[in-house]
């Protein structure tokens, strides 16, 4: 008999040398919880990260905020990855998503909803969701601020591959089938090389997308059956990393600078009023970290 | 530059921008008219509310109704489906219709940004 009880959110947190992952955490966690009714957050982390979380922010907010904290240490696999901020800066840093999959059993919840800490939850989309029998759900589709078409490496693993799905936001319960969907996720894991033959994708980086990808594809049958719930075909809604926070009215209100893909230089304003939003420059969801706070804070004081 | 030219691309930033935030708010709309019922997920449009409308209308109580995914799904209680129905839509639409206005009265894109 499961001894996890009730619905709750958890996110994993690593921080790198050149990104404070607790910022995204705690931007992340605020807004999950004054969209989805106080839920409760569960931060999976390291003692560094703690250590530094601890050192660098009052502990009000992180207690405010993180209703559990699990210290779960991840061993060290080299995992560069090139992030980008706007069309014209690059930089790498390390990526450590190698125990993501190990959420299952982490998680104290019965229902969990697991987010990456770079997904802001702005309305109650995803409650449904808890109320409903689906054993696992996912975003099969996406797409880019400015009403963008993902690249097309997001929609399938290959010109001819299988459907691309995202391990952005993964819903689950403790049933037998969820459990099966992370045994796959953590086989893809540990044969990443004969995957990415098999699959044809590219095998540098070690993407969760790419393992929930194939198991999405194996428990819906090897095509495209909907075993997998893909939250009723809402795509997720991208920042691209080489697009802007310009201005944030509200915390439901954001004003975006957005690329042009052919011609980098041209720019376009866009507006997002309660959407949930995947962040994916990290640096702008940084510069814009003081703000934010601020106004979960003025919030809390009306 | 010619302060003519200057408008004219000035006017057509501002066509591109509004174009973009209608569709940004189709889309919104689309979201919020998604229904998930009975393990199905349900477009709250007008052509499933007036048919759920007709079946109850025929005596109906329950019934089987495809779903956007193609799946035959077992409504028990059409009734409530059809509050369901009517619930999503009317949210939906007065969002769209309050979104719709605010963009409509913005004249340039600082408005429109609320900049």
């Amino acid at each position: 008999m499961s001894e996890k009880k009730g619905n709750g959110i958890c996110m994993f947190c690593y921080n790198n040398e050149q990104l404070d992952y607790i910022k995204f955490a705690l931007i992340a966690a605020r807004y999950a919880k004054r969209s989805m009714d106080n839920i409760d957050v569960t931060l999976i982390t390291d003692d560094g990260t703690v250590s530094w979380m601890e050192q660098s922010h009052d502990q009000e907010l992180i207690e405010k905020t993180f209703d559990q904290v699990l210290i779960k240490p991840v061993e060290y696999e080299s995992n560069p990855r090139k992030h980008m901020d706007s069309p014209w800066t690059e930089f790498n840093a390390q990526f450590t998503n190698s125990n993501k999959h190990m959420v299952y059993e982490y998680t104290p919840y019965e229902r969990t909803l697991l987010i990456d800490t770079d997904y802001l939850i702005t309305n109650n989309f995803y409650n449904y969701i808890f109320d409903t029998d689906e054993p696992i759900a996912l975003h099969r589709y996406a797409q880019y601020i400015g009403n963008e078409m993902p690249y097309t490496n997001e929609i399938h693993l290959n010109d001819a591959g299988i459907n691309h799905w995202w391990s952005t936001i993964v819903y689950f319960d403790q049933s037998e089938q969820s459990k099966l969907f992370f045994d796959i996720w953590e086989h893809v894991k540990d044969h990443w090389e004969y995957y990415s033959l098999l699959y044809q994708y590219p095998r540098q980086l070690f993407r969760t997308d790419f393992c929930v990808s194939i198991a999405c594809q194996m428990m819906n049958g090897f095509n495209n059956d909907n075993f997998v719930h893909d939250f009723c075909g809402t795509p997720l809604l991208n920042m691209d990393q080489k697009d802007d926070i310009a201005k944030i009215n509200a915390l439901n209100d954001y004003v975006f600078l957005k690329h042009d893909r052919v011609e980098q230089w041209k720019n376009i304003l866009c507006r997002y009023t309660d959407q949930n939003l995947h962040i994916m420059n990290k640096r702008a969801l940084d510069r814009k970290f003081p703000d934010i706070i601020d106004m979960f804070k003025a919030g809390e004081n009306v | 530059m010619d302060e003519r030219l200057e408008k004219a691309l000035e006017f057509a930033n501002y066509r591109i921008t509004l174009g973009n935030q209608k569709r940004t708010l189709k889309q919104r709309t689309q979201v919020l008219q998604t229904v998930h019922y009975s393990k199905g997920v349900f477009f709250a449009d007008h052509v499933t509310i007036s048919f759920v409308k007709t079946l109850l209308d025929s005596g109906k109580e329950n019934s089987i109704l495809v779903d956007t995914k193609d799946n035959p799904i077992l409504i028990e209680d059409l009734k409530e489906f059809l509050d369901t129905l009517i619930s999503s839509y009317t949210e939906a639409m007065n969002e769209y219709k309050a979104q719709s206005d605010k963009i409509k009265k913005a004249r340039n894109i600082k408005s429109l940004m609320d900049w």
